[in-house]
């Protein structure tokens, strides 16, 4: 007898095999056990770890943007993926975000979380969404992030909160606290999986105060001043403008609290927000896609721009507002959440419903271009600007929210999508109101989640209101095409 | 049968070394690839699968731990490239052997020789593939996921090395491999019968070594492409060339193009039957330009006397052929035209030399000339040209020029149409021979196909209605049915309003049968003494184009009770409305009791009321008989020529008109009414004053209706846009919109806007 | 039918679909044809074949996995769990008999029996220490201390914090 059959009589093609039905820890335990497996597993080519990493996650080669696989550093872009490497730099982000200590590398660990949800595999352009269509990256997230103590430490610095507040608002969570509200309002609840979630943020923050504090921020007019475009950006430590994600996380509190006091059509409605609506190509596809007529000129709608947005926005009362900020009632100053509690104010909301289409003729000089930022970054010349025109109206009958739409869409190179959109009432030339807004792209390009950002008077004089305002594409016009 | 299998063929035991496995493997290797025909057993197949598989798993006999350093690779990449580094070198032995006999053949004999080790060949591999499944499905297949250039499954591995090692190898020897079948291809299409199996097998081959490298289940063509198809494709372009260049200088083009046809028709065979059919596109354009664009022009110069001469077969083939090739049916189409055109105008110009007197052209005569012309060359086109759309354009814009102007019209646009709606006349008339329903049916659609042509329809109009009304008074209709199906024939071509008045006519025609009987009835109630037979037509001024009499008229007292009882009857009924008694347009009969025998005598209203006034009289004076009759003198003079004519009366003195008491006649019912010369001569030019007068009226309703839509308008727009409006009615003359123009600044419903000369703008 | 002759020189007839769900013997027939000669199987005794056959005769008629199944990228998210009923039942067998089974399917080329074998073997290493895993595979730790101290603290990415 040449020796019994054991472990060590399997070929090692087929260990290979063996553990790519194991989990990454069991693979890395199982190298620890002699050098012969050490070497297997850590010396051997790719197969081992492309398969292990694929167990997990989505594969980053049918990732929207292949070219950025490797690392958020467009400088390292490179056509070979390291899946050992990635896997373990994965794992060990796992490990910092649910870890409670204090950790220089939480910043690297947020913005490979960020990372892996841009990998997330896009909606198949012809496809839509479809049970095969699952992606694994946005069920790891949504398992490991709701627990992690990162979302409501009080110890971030700037960069750290500006990730957490991007993730916290993909994910849902800051509006969705109060579970007695959510649970009675929308069917699909149940996309928010982890009860955990809700019990263990409700102890340090309530709905309450999660909305006041978010009106308190938004409706400061502090913030709309001109070095910031008066949309929701800022300025960081190099000086250079970007998006200010924790504006926009009080944005989308605002509305989402907002869009739950309202009577509208059912398919206008803000979906109900998770990590899946950030995907690629997530948002619904026009039923009726618009004929090109193949002798135009036309533009490449990369935004996906054409068909029918649901468009949501908000605004306290003008006298309320300036009592907000400029009045101090005995003694309280001004700008505090309280305003918004003792006085029991409630803001005005719009649902409206537009009609968007492309403007293809480069002649055509009626829409503007927003106003160029060389802080923003560069333009990314694969994907140029697109102009837009259309019109919106209100839902529920409300005709003065009847308005003309203009505006236009850029890609920067460092990935933000920016929408600038202006916004006619009533009137025609120089005597009609006009509204200027400053919007970024939520998740992935054409996701379902939409655009968040902010409204002010297209002049900007002194005094002049400000609101927040959300857009998300629809499937089919509700209120009827316009003519 | 107890063989203990480990001993079969003595293969080596697990864990063998190379030396050993490959000596083994080589010989099983080689077996398959040159004796297959002496068959594998199952013992020897399972023995060669299980040596390469033993040795691809081999790893494990180094030992747990033993010579394992941190670093290397793992032991499956390792024994993988052994065995398949051995298999190359295997592959190159075997075909440097098999290509050495290569050198010294040609042509066929080459070509069945790399025909038959190619199968062999490819058979072997496909076997050999098999038996080291167990290498492609890991070493192989990893190796390739790394991205390694090179590395192929073993069957493919086999082609890429025959095609590195092989086929190369006799391609590099001036294209030995392709010349050998372009040579065989040559004698085939000079006639000779070839191995065509022979050809296809080889071409297939060399579709088979097109590899591409990123995935190997996608076919790639560059092979085939490179080594076969461009110089098939130049070898096709100078064989052709040279051919067609002979064949014509020798033979008529109706020759040529029947060898054209054919050789297409055989090239497209050969796609079928041994190329891929990838070359079809590249290979039938090609011969497309060299068989026909390149002689083009020798084919549009023997179009005419095909033409003429009727050569329907030829003249199919010319255009099957000619259509093939872009723009190749344009000369066709403009020659066909000009011919057509031609045929037209000279069947006129033979019609009218036959009559010689110009303006006196038979409108039957007309019709048939043109429409034979039309009828043979639209069979022509649907015959020889497959009814293609450009030549019946052609067709159709040939007729509209010589329908439309030929010798007979001269310079007149509306003799056309005149002649047209007067054969129509004819055809609805009631003495017309057309006996049989289907036949006059048949003839009117004829006249629909010119009447597709005429340009001026509104002229057609005029006269159609001017020849309808008189069939309708006159009763001399055909039939109602024809008369109908006529009309809405007009209807479907110009639509709703061209063909309105004649429907109200027809209305008006039914209308006035009611009323008169109901008439009839109600005089038979109150009035039983009426011994006159009485019919009348009431027709709307509008709609008919008929004038009231322009001469006064004294109604004889034997009818003045009649006309009394029913123009009152006619008030009660519909007061208000004013009849107005178109005498001229009247018939009446006449029973004479003074001769012996009675006749009857069907007299217009004037040649009536000058018979009843010999009632009373035997003789009477031109004078007195315009005082009875009030009827002027000159038409008087014509009303009684007619009658002296016909012997009713006797002129024998200046002026005095008698009786003629012993008038005689062989028939009984004796027609006086026959037209007077100048009435018939008014016609044509009453028909087409009323045309231009409608044709202003059309010409500014339109120019308004334009205005009101547009607001302003540049002057040379508005023309244009007048011109493209009415167009379908008439083609409307540049100074007449001119005119209406003007007209309409006059009357203020258009203005000259400030500080232009030539921009209008509506007055609203 | 076709008669299998195992190392031990034992014959087993079967029914050609039986046999046919190793795709080494499916493809010889077809290279080969049929013949009534007898099949070695040099690499597998006959109590390992038995056990193989009774898996074969199990799924005989089910669809065989595509050539290219390899390929499939979704493959290997079949995770260890989904071994179906019966299959589990068929592999509870001694580590000897497991490994011999893996290595026959792997031979006789049946990628199912194959992956039963693996993920079970996967279940088996699944949550265990280093050390657990040696005693369960008679695994010799070669590793001096101060090497395996480095080993564990380069493996920590793995470890739940």
């Amino acid at each position: 007898m040449p020796g019994l059959t054991t472990l060590h009589t399997i070929p090692s093609e087929i260990l290979d095999h063996t553990l790519i039905f194991c989990r990454p820890q069991d693979v890395s335990r199982f190298s620890q056990t002699c050098k012969k497996y050490l070497d297997l597993v850590y010396n051997g080519d790719q197969f081992l770890w492309r398969g292990l990493f694929l167990s997990i996650w989505d594969d980053p080669r049918r990732a929207w943007n292949p070219r950025k696989m490797v690392n958020s550093d467009p400088l390292k872009i490179t056509q070979e993926y390291n899946w050992k490497d990635s896997l373990i730099y994965r794992f060990k982000t796992l490990q910092v975000i649910h870890s409670t200590e204090e950790d220089w590398s939480l910043t690297d660990a947020l913005e490979t979380l960020l990372l892996i949800l841009s990998e997330s595999l896009p909606y198949e352009d012809e496809v839509g969404p479809s049970l095969n269509n699952i992606s694994y990256n946005i069920i790891w997230l949504e398992k490991i992030i709701p627990d992690s103590p990162f979302l409501t430490s009080h110890t971030l610095d700037t960069s750290q909160r500006q990730l957490r507040a991007q993730l916290r608002m993909y994910l849902g969570l800051s509006f969705q606290l109060d579970s007695h509200s959510s649970s009675s309002s929308s069917p699909s609840t149940a996309s928010s999986p982890n009860p955990r979630r809700s019990a263990r943020l409700n102890s340090r923050w309530t709905r309450t105060s999660i909305r006041s504090e978010s009106r308190c921020f938004v409706y400061d007019l502090r913030n709309y001043v001109s070095k910031t475009l008066w949309g929701p950006y800022r300025i960081n430590v190099e000086g250079q403008l970007v998006v200010n994600w924790e504006h926009i996380e009080h944005i989308a509190n605002v509305i989402q609290f907002n869009m739950k006091e309202i009577n509208a059509p059912w398919n206008l409605l803000c979906p109900i927000y998770s990590l899946e609506l950030t995907r690629p190509f997530s948002a619904p596809r026009a039923e009726n896609r618009i004929e090109i007529d193949p002798s135009e000129f036309v533009v490449d709608d990369w935004a996906g721009i054409e068909g029918t947005w649901a468009r949501f926005i908000s605004f306290m009362d003008y006298r309320e507002l300036f009592a907000f900020n400029f009045v101090q009632f005995g003694s309280h100053p001004t700008r505090q959440p309280s305003f918004f509690d003792d006085h029991q104010i409630e803001e005005a909301a719009r649902l409206i419903e537009m009609q968007v289409k492309i403007i293809s003729d480069p002649l055509d000089t009626s829409v503007p271009f927003a106003p160029s930022i060389p802080s923003l970054g560069e333009e990314d010349p694969n994907y140029p600007p697109i102009r837009f025109k259309g019109t919106a109206r209100g839902t529920g009958g409300v005709q003065t929210n009847n308005a003309e739409v203009r505006g236009s869409v850029y890609r920067y190179k460092n990935g933000l999508i920016r929408y600038f959109i202006v916004t006619y009432y009533d009137g025609v030339g120089q005597w009609r109101t006009a509204f200027s807004a400053e919007g970024v792209q939520l998740g992935g390009i054409q996701s379902a989640m939409g655009i968040a950002g902010i409204w002010t008077g297209a002049d900007h004089d002194d005094g002049d209101p400000a609101g927040p305002f959300m857009m998300w594409k629809v499937s089919k016009p509700v209120l009827g095409s316009s003519s | 049968m107890t063989t203990a299998a480990s001993s079969t063929f003595n293969m080596p035991p697990p864990g063998a070394d190379l030396a050993t496995t490959w000596a083994y493997l080589e010989e099983g290797v080689d077996h398959i690839m040159t004796k297959l025909q002496t068959g594998v057993s199952y013992s020897k197949y399972m023995s060669l699968y299980t040596v390469a598989y033993n040795y691809c798993t081999s790893s494990k006999m180094h030992g747990q731990g033993d010579q394992v350093g941190l670093g290397q690779r793992t032991g499956a990449n390792l024994m993988g490239a052994d065995l398949y580094n051995n298999l190359i070198k295997y592959f190159v032995n075997h075909l440097r052997q098999l290509r050495e006999v290569t050198d010294t053949l040609q042509d066929e004999a080459l070509l069945t020789y790399y025909a038959q080790e190619w199968d062999r060949y490819t058979t072997g591999a496909n076997y050999i593939n098999r038996l080291f499944t167990y290498l492609n499905r890991h070493w192989v297949k990893r190796e390739r996921d790394e991205g390694r250039k090179g590395v192929y499954p073993v069957y493919t591995l086999a082609l890429v090395q025959w095609r590195q090692n092989f086929f190369t190898h006799i391609q590099n020897k001036n294209q030995k491999l392709a010349g050998a079948i372009l040579r065989l291809i040559e004698r085939q299409r000079n006639g000779e019968t070839i191995d065509q199996g022979l050809v296809k097998k080889v071409v297939d081959s060399l579709v088979s070594l097109g590899l591409d490298e990123s995935d190997i289940l996608k076919v790639s063509h560059e092979v085939y492409k490179e080594h076969f198809e461009q110089p098939f494709l130049d070898a096709t372009e100078k064989y052709y060339r040279k051919e067609s260049e002979t064949f014509l200088a020798e033979n008529s083009i109706p020759d040529y193009l029947k060898r054209a046809e054919e050789r297409l028709r055989e090239e497209e065979d050969r796609v079928e039957r041994y190329l891929n059919t990838n070359t079809r596109k590249g290979l039938i354009s090609k011969c497309e330009h060299v068989l026909i664009r390149e002689h083009a022009e020798r084919m549009w110069e023997s179009f005419q006397e095909l033409l003429d001469y009727d050569k329907d077969e030829d003249l199919q083939r010319m255009y099957a052929l000619l259509s093939r090739i872009p723009e190749g049916l344009d000369p066709l189409r403009k020659k066909f035209e000009e011919h057509v055109k031609k045929a037209g105008l000279n069947a006129v110009s033979k019609l009218i030399g036959q009559n010689d007197k110009e303006n006196d052209v038979d409108p039957k005569a007309y019709v048939d000339a043109l429409l034979e012309v039309h009828h043979k060359n639209a069979e022509t086109v649907s015959r020889s040209f497959r009814g293609e759309a450009g030549f019946v354009a052609s067709l159709d814009k040939a007729c509209r020029e010589f329908v439309n102007k030929n010798a007979a019209t001269g310079t007149s646009t509306t003799k056309s149409p005149e002649l047209l709606a007067k054969h129509a006349d004819a055809l609805l008339r009631k003495n017309n021979k057309m006996a049989e329903e289907e036949d006059l049916e048949g003839a009117l659609n004829k006249v629909m196909v010119l009447f597709k042509y005429i340009d001026d329809k509104d002229v057609f109009q005029s006269f159609y209605t001017t020849r309808l009304s008189k069939r309708l008074i006159h009763g001399v209709s055909a039939s109602d049915e024809a008369e109908a199906s006529m009309i809405s024939k007009l209807k479907e071509a110009c639509g709703f309003e061209y063909t309105n008045k004649l429907q109200r006519m027809f209305t008006d025609m039914s209308l006035s049968k009611d009323l008169t009987d109901s008439f009839k009835e109600r005089m038979q109630q109150n009035h039983d003494d009426m011994d006159i037979t009485f019919s009348i037509m009431v027709l709307g001024t509008n709609f008919w184009p008929l004038n009231a009499p322009t001469n006064e008229f004294v109604i004889p007292a034997d009818i003045l009770p009649t006309y009394q009882r029913f123009s009152q009857y006619y008030q009660t009924k519909h007061s208000g409305r004013k009849l107005t008694w178109l005498w001229n347009y009247s018939k009446n009969e006449l029973r004479t009791n003074y001769l012996n025998q009675k006749y009857i005598l069907m007299t217009s209203s004037w040649q009536m009321a000058v018979l009843l006034q010999y009632n009373d009289n035997d003789t009477l004076s031109l004078d007195e008989l315009v005082t009875a009759t009030n009827i002027s003198k000159d038409i008087l003079k014509q009303v009684l020529a007619t009658l002296v004519k016909a012997k009713i009366l006797i002129n024998e003195e200046t002026d005095q008109y008698d009786l003629n008491p012993n008038y005689k006649s062989k028939k009984i019912r004796i027609n006086l009414n026959t037209p007077i010369k100048a009435e018939q001569k008014a016609e044509a030019t009453d028909v087409l004053k009323t045309v231009d007068e409608d044709r202003k009226y059309v010409i500014q309703a339109t120019i308004v209706r334009i205005m009101k839509a547009r607001k302003t308008m540049k002057n040379q727009q508005l023309i244009q846009e007048v011109i493209a409006q009415i167009s379908q009615r008439f083609s409307p003359k540049i100074p007449d919109i001119k005119k209406a123009i003007d007209h309409l600044l006059e009357k203020e419903y258009i203005e000259r806007v400030d500080g232009t000369r030539d921009t209008f703008a509506y007055v609203a | 039918m076709v008669l299998l002759v195992t190392s031990d020189n034992e014959q087993f007839v079967v029914d050609k679909d039986v046999a046919e769900r190793s795709v080494l013997i499916k493809n010889m027939l077809e290279d080969v044809g049929e013949s009534d000669q007898p099949i070695p199987l040099p690499n597998v005794s006959s109590s390992v074949l038995k056990k193989v056959l009774e898996y074969c005769e199990h799924h005989r008629g089910e669809p065989l996995p595509a050539a290219d199944a390899d390929q499939n990228q979704d493959d290997s998210r079949k995770r260890t769990t989904d071994i179906s009923e019966w299959d589990q039942k068929f592999i509870t067998v001694d580590q000897e008999m497991l490994f011999e089974i893996i290595l026959a399917a792997n031979y006789l080329d049946i990628k199912p029996l194959l992956d039963v074998g693996c993920k079970t073997v996967a279940n088996m290493i699944k949550g265990k220490t280093p050390e657990e895993i040696r005693k369960l595979f008679n695994i010799v730790n070669d590793f001096t201390p101060e090497e395996e101290a480095q080993i564990k603290k380069e493996n920590e990415w793995a470890e739940d914090r």
